[in-house]
């Protein structure tokens, strides 16, 4: 599949096509020996660089979504098609190389790795993906690249920093430089200014309609009505089902 | 490659793989250091045994002796596989020295022929040179006075005369060392250096030159025994202390003394004589005539070079059967060193693994400590777990960080404890020394054990090399576990982990 996927990925770049498609998804947890059912049967599609925003209240089953648009997690039921092929038919290492080359995750809380600096936070994306021999091969373009990411969302003179030195919004824009690291088809953004003041936040969304003129894909999870109105198209999450 | 970054700050951060490394360390090293004292202990037990124990010996293993000795010796010395063989006689003795009496072993020698068999010449323990050494010392202090420097340079001149180690191979006093002709007429003996009721070492185990016995008498009562069994009138030799001897093995240092075989031999009424038949109610001869052999109690053979023990045993045994059949000597077996000094090699050698065998017991707790070392990063790292799957890192990625964690704290911890080992096992007895001279214990005292210094050594490639691969794997396999855990954990289940 991942070939596939390759192959497709040069036809539809630029052009209006869809690329991820959710179909019927159900999704339940099991809380204190209870069945939860967060998603009862959601059907999305995500078209190439749209920026779609999922509105939704805490607890509404946005992240699960997210999570399982990005690979993280398997549905009960339905699935996820990225660029027509299923995401949840691949096993193992085809599935950790989906999240590593087509999907970037921002988390709410940044999930940056504490003992690196900014610059490996960002570079672990591109090392994860690569073999070693193929990082290696690679080194100098990618550290360009990485030192590139960190310049653009304003972090030039941050990048040997550790998270623990930076603020939280310096920390969400390393999240991002690491998302996009390996160029990947849709940036999966979870509450992305969840954490954050009112200012900053709008910075995070500066920063996301940039990517977005660029042609980048963004799908965002928020419960933030004036941060969904960034975005081209919202829907809202409601009873584990979207309305438009 | 992101496995080694993560390794590489993992292992430079806080306490935690400090704490599992230096329990690899401690184990490594602890095993390593009983090891090696244990094997240096039982190697330098094994070689003062060898000095002084023939490769194969004939005996009968009781009092009555071998008789036709001398043919035995010339038939084993005609094989190719004998270098040497030489008879030996052994008994109790009770010694007096200096009014003190105890009772020692006597073995009675041809101490050329006996030199050819055992390492007698290298045993007899003083020579010349320390005497020689110790005047110039004295003339050399600068706290001696003129008249003392020319006595001691007077001494010095005699002792350039002196043969203590020919005297030891004659069994014969040297004029210079003994106070009257009648002593110089006395047949030599050597006693072990260690034979003597009273202690002659200094702290650090050594024996001063002026704790030398040379040229003191010794006396030695034995008691015969006839062919027969029958008990005889205790026999009483005096003889002169020639030289001592040290085979660095206290079982023989402190229990024998070594004299001429043809003086013991006679004391104990072993040699040969002509029969005489007596009329039990006149006294009158009757007969006799007969000529009866000598004894000796055993035989000492050594191999020629290259020749195995099973060999040189093999080609005793032949020579044994026909030496069996022709004299009438049933009980006369051959017996390796091995076997004569199975006991006490046995003792060590499992001793040795009874120690060795509890350590690596307690090793086990470098598993176990590095096992919730590791269990303990892997909860603490939950999170970014979940994160380094959320990127794409595999399964097998993760375990990877985590035993290759395992293996670099097993690579610098074994390091470091064959190391610390290493030189613990060098310097223990200068570490002693120190531990003596600072705080005053003494954790081996010389004067007790057999050996002047602690025996140890580092047996790289069959010991040390192995134990430190042992740890190595240890910490891999108790890092193994929480790697598995880790790769196992649910990526989102891992992100929300607080």
């Amino acid at each position: 599949m991942e070939s596939k996927i390759e192959n497709r990925k040069s036809e539809v770049r630029g052009a209006k096509s869809k690329i991820i498609a959710v179909n019927d998804l159900h999704k339940s947890y099991r809380i204190g020996g209870q069945p939860l059912q967060v998603l009862r049967g959601v059907d999305l599609e995500v078209q190439a660089s749209e920026w779609l925003a999922i509105l939704g209240r805490s607890g509404s089953g946005k992240s699960t979504l997210l999570h399982l648009m990005g690979g993280l997690d398997r549905p009960d039921r339905g699935g996820v098609d990225f660029r027509g092929e299923p995401v949840f038919a691949l096993r193992g290492r085809a599935l950790d190389l989906y999240r590593s080359r087509h999907v970037g995750l921002v988390f709410q809380f940044y999930h940056l790795l504490p003992e690196l600096s900014a610059l490996e936070n960002v570079l672990i994306g591109a090392m994860v993906r690569y073999t070693t021999l193929g990082y290696l091969s690679e080194r100098s373009a990618i550290r360009q690249r990485a030192e590139g990411l960190l310049q653009r969302v304003g972090l030039t003179d941050r990048m040997k920093h550790r998270p623990t030195k930076l603020s939280g919004g310096e920390r969400q824009r390393v999240a991002i430089a690491r998302a996009l690291i390996n160029q990947p088809d849709v940036l999966l953004a979870d509450e992305p200014t969840g954490n954050l003041d009112a200012d900053t936040g709008s910075s995070i969304m500066e920063l996301f309609r940039g990517l977005h003129d660029e042609g980048q894909t963004i799908v965002m999870v928020t419960h933030d009505e004036r941060i969904a109105a960034a975005a081209d198209r919202r829907l809202t999450l409601v009873r584990g089902k979207l309305d438009a | 490659m992101f496995k080694l970054l993560l390794i590489s700050k993992y292992l430079r951060r806080k306490l935690a793989p400090l704490f599992a490394a230096l329990a690899v360390t401690i184990c490594t090293a602890m095993v390593i250091i009983v090891i090696s004292v244990m094997g240096g202990f039982l190697d330098t037990l094994r070689s003062s045994i060898q000095r002084m124990s023939p490769q194969v010996k004939v005996t009968t293993r009781s009092m009555n002796g071998l008789e036709h000795y001398e043919a035995l010796c010339e038939k084993l010395k005609a094989l190719p596989e004998v270098a040497a063989a030489t008879p030996v006689i052994q008994t109790l003795a009770l010694m007096e020295v200096a009014g003190q009496r105890t009772q020692v072993g006597v073995v009675g020698i041809r101490p050329e022929e006996l030199a050819d068999v055992v390492a007698f010449r290298d045993a007899l323990f003083w020579r010349k040179q320390m005497f020689i050494d110790d005047a110039q010392a004295k003339i050399d202090d600068p706290k001696a006075s003129q008249t003392q420097r020319e006595v001691w340079q007077h001494y010095k001149q005699a002792w350039e005369q002196l043969d203590l180690v020919g005297d030891g191979m004659r069994l014969k006093p040297s004029p210079l060392l003994v106070g009257s002709e009648e002593m110089a007429g006395l047949p030599g003996a050597v006693p072990g250096i260690a034979a003597f009721p009273f202690g002659r070492r200094d702290a650090q185990g050594q024996y001063p030159v002026s704790e030398n016995a040379i040229g003191l008498e010794l006396t030695l009562t034995v008691v015969p025994i006839t062919r027969k069994g029958a008990l005889q009138d205790p026999a009483l030799r005096k003889f002169v202390i020639v030289n001592e001897f040290k085979s660095g093995h206290y079982e023989f240092d402190s229990s024998l003394v070594f004299v001429g075989f043809d003086q013991l031999q006679g004391m104990l009424r072993m040699n040969a004589y002509d029969s005489v038949e007596l009329d039990p109610e006149t006294g009158e001869v009757l007969g006799g005539g007969e000529r009866v052999p000598g004894r000796a109690s055993e035989v000492y053979i050594s191999g020629s070079p290259g020749v195995s023990l099973k060999d040189l045993r093999d080609a005793v045994d032949r020579v044994l059967m026909t030496y069996k059949q022709e004299h009438n000597a049933p009980w006369a077996v051959s017996e390796t060193w091995e076997e004569a000094n199975e006991v006490i090699l046995g003792a060590v050698k499992n001793e040795k693994g009874l120690v060795t065998f509890l350590f690596v017991i307690i090793s086990i707790v470098a598993i176990v400590m590095v096992a919730t070392t590791f269990y303990m990063i892997v909860l603490e790292k939950t999170r970014d777990i979940g994160i380094l799957r959320a990127i794409g890192a595999s399964r097998g990625g993760i375990m990877g960080i985590f035993l290759g964690y395992g293996l670099a704290v097993g690579v610098v911890g074994s390091v470091a404890g064959f190391a610390l080992a290493w030189g613990i096992v060098t310097y223990l007895n200068e570490i002693q020394y120190l531990l003596n001279a600072w705080f005053g214990w003494q954790m081996w005292d010389p004067r007790i054990y057999a050996f002047d210094r602690i025996p140890a050594r580092v047996d790289y490639r069959n010991e040390a090399i192995p134990i430190a691969a042992g740890a190595i794997i240890s910490a891999v396999v108790g890092a193994l576990i929480p790697a598995l855990l880790a790769a196992r954990l649910d990526p989102v289940e891992a992100l929300r982990h607080e």
